[in-house]
């Protein structure tokens, strides 16, 4: 008999390939997750990039809009970020990652509820608005952009991501990696500049 | 997806170390010392209370203690316990026989008229010493129960509070069964309630979760 060649199936191979290739992936991440508490930069951003496409699936089942499980999927992973200290390599890294995923979701779930609650759907009445609001805001919208454009660097991007991106003060702040206080600041002065700008602007 | 592939970027740039955390058990067993060492100093400064030898031969007095002492090693196994994602919700359970335990024995000796007997002599024991053994006693635990389980509020942050709140509760009134002669009154189980609600409110307001838990790292 060639060695190797049995009669007898192997162990090995009464697990199914796609069982046995799921655990050698929960294993693989369970690894890169304990390098990445030790500070392995590389190894956490493997791990983080895996199990976005699982976590994006997780995010879909629970929040209704491409948008919304996006920012849910952003939600788990600064959640992971920040009690990654948590996770004990003694167990396994899967239903850990879940169970954070899932109470965050259902976090993302009621804030979206929440918001869906706060906004009115515009009937038709407001619709019909002023034409000439309407001229003038079209008016004054390049002149706008212009006084946005002329804006200090800092002040510029607090406007961009808080007002016409419509961000928290709290996402601008990391997106931006500015302060909550800087952003503040920088948006007030921004306001006082354009108001100025537009009160110059505006025909008599 | 730019946006998360970005996020991940800045995640893992330069990412520090962390210093991974001790298991529940061990975590939960090194605070229910500290809070006997701090219980048993606030004891010996206040003073026991004189007729205690005499209490403990009592069987509902012993079981009134053995209830608070249940209550609080359930109440603070099951915050450790619940504040990581990955155990289970049933550990919430963990506090209830400690706690049936001392709410039966309290509310069986108010029926049986402790006060009407005149084993509780308030004049001798103002309320106002009572109400500063309690919050000797509670204040420091919630603070750095807050403290230990801060993360869970973006996890799981009732429960957690309300089992950290059942642990407190039944140390500050261990502390003060233990110091103040004022057992089998209204009074004790009013307080204790009050000290429940008061801390599962406090840490059920902390623990609320953020838009965003971004401030937690950097």
């Amino acid at each position: 008999m060639i060695p190797g060649h049995n009669a007898e199936p192997s162990p090995l191979r009464l697990v199914a390939p796609a069982e046995g290739a799921v655990k050698a992936r929960e294993l693989d991440w369970a690894l890169l997750m304990t390098r990445a508490q030790q500070g392995d930069s590389i190894a956490y951003a493997r791990l983080l990039r895996e199990i976005t496409p699982l976590l994006r699936a997780r995010a879909l089942r629970r929040l209704r809009t491409n948008h919304d499980a996006e920012d849910g999927v952003q939600d788990v992973l600064l959640t992971l970020h920040a009690i990654r200290h948590t996770y004990d390599p003694a167990r396994p890294f899967v239903p850990w990652l879940l169970a954070i995923a899932e109470r965050r979701l259902i976090d993302g779930l009621r804030r979206q509820m929440r918001r869906s609650n706060r906004e009115t759907v515009l009937d038709h009445e407001i619709d019909i608005a002023d034409e000439h609001a309407k001229a003038d805001a079209n008016a004054e919208h390049p002149a706008l952009l212009r006084a946005i454009d002329a804006l200090p660097a800092g002040q510029r991007e607090a406007i961009q991501l808080l007002k016409l991106r419509d961000m928290s003060l709290r996402e601008a702040a990391q997106h931006s990696g500015q302060t909550i206080g800087a952003l503040k600041t920088a948006t007030h002065r921004a306001m006082t500049t354009l108001r100025a700008v537009m009160q110059r602007t505006k025909p008599k | 997806m730019n946006e998360t592939e970005e996020l991940i970027g800045r995640l893992s740039q330069d990412l520090a170390p962390v210093r991974r955390m001790m298991r529940p058990v061990p975590r939960a067993l090194a605070w229910l010392v500290l809070a006997s060492v701090l219980l048993g100093a606030l004891a010996l400064a206040e003073g026991l209370r004189p007729d205690l030898v005499l209490r403990l031969r009592g069987t509902m007095f012993d079981l009134e203690l053995c209830g608070m002492a249940l209550t609080a090693m359930g109440g603070t196994l099951a915050a450790f316990m619940l504040c990581l994602p990955d155990r289970s919700r049933r550990w919430l359970l963990a506090p209830l026989p400690g706690l049936v335990l001392w709410l039966t024995t309290i509310g069986t000796q108010c029926a049986s008229g402790w006060v009407a007997m005149g084993s509780t002599d308030m004049s001798r024991d103002p309320i106002l010493r009572c109400l500063a053994t309690l919050l000797l006693a509670s204040l420091p635990l919630s603070l750095s129960l807050v403290l230990l389980l801060r993360h869970a509020r973006l996890l799981a942050p009732l429960p957690v509070a309300l089992s950290a709140a059942a642990s407190v509760a039944a140390m500050a009134a261990l502390a003060l069964t233990l110091c103040h002669a004022i057992d089998a009154s209204m009074m004790i189980l009013a307080f204790n309630l009050g000290i429940l609600l008061i801390a599962a409110g406090i840490a059920t307001a902390l623990a609320r979760p953020r838009n965003s838990p971004a401030p937690l790292f950097g």
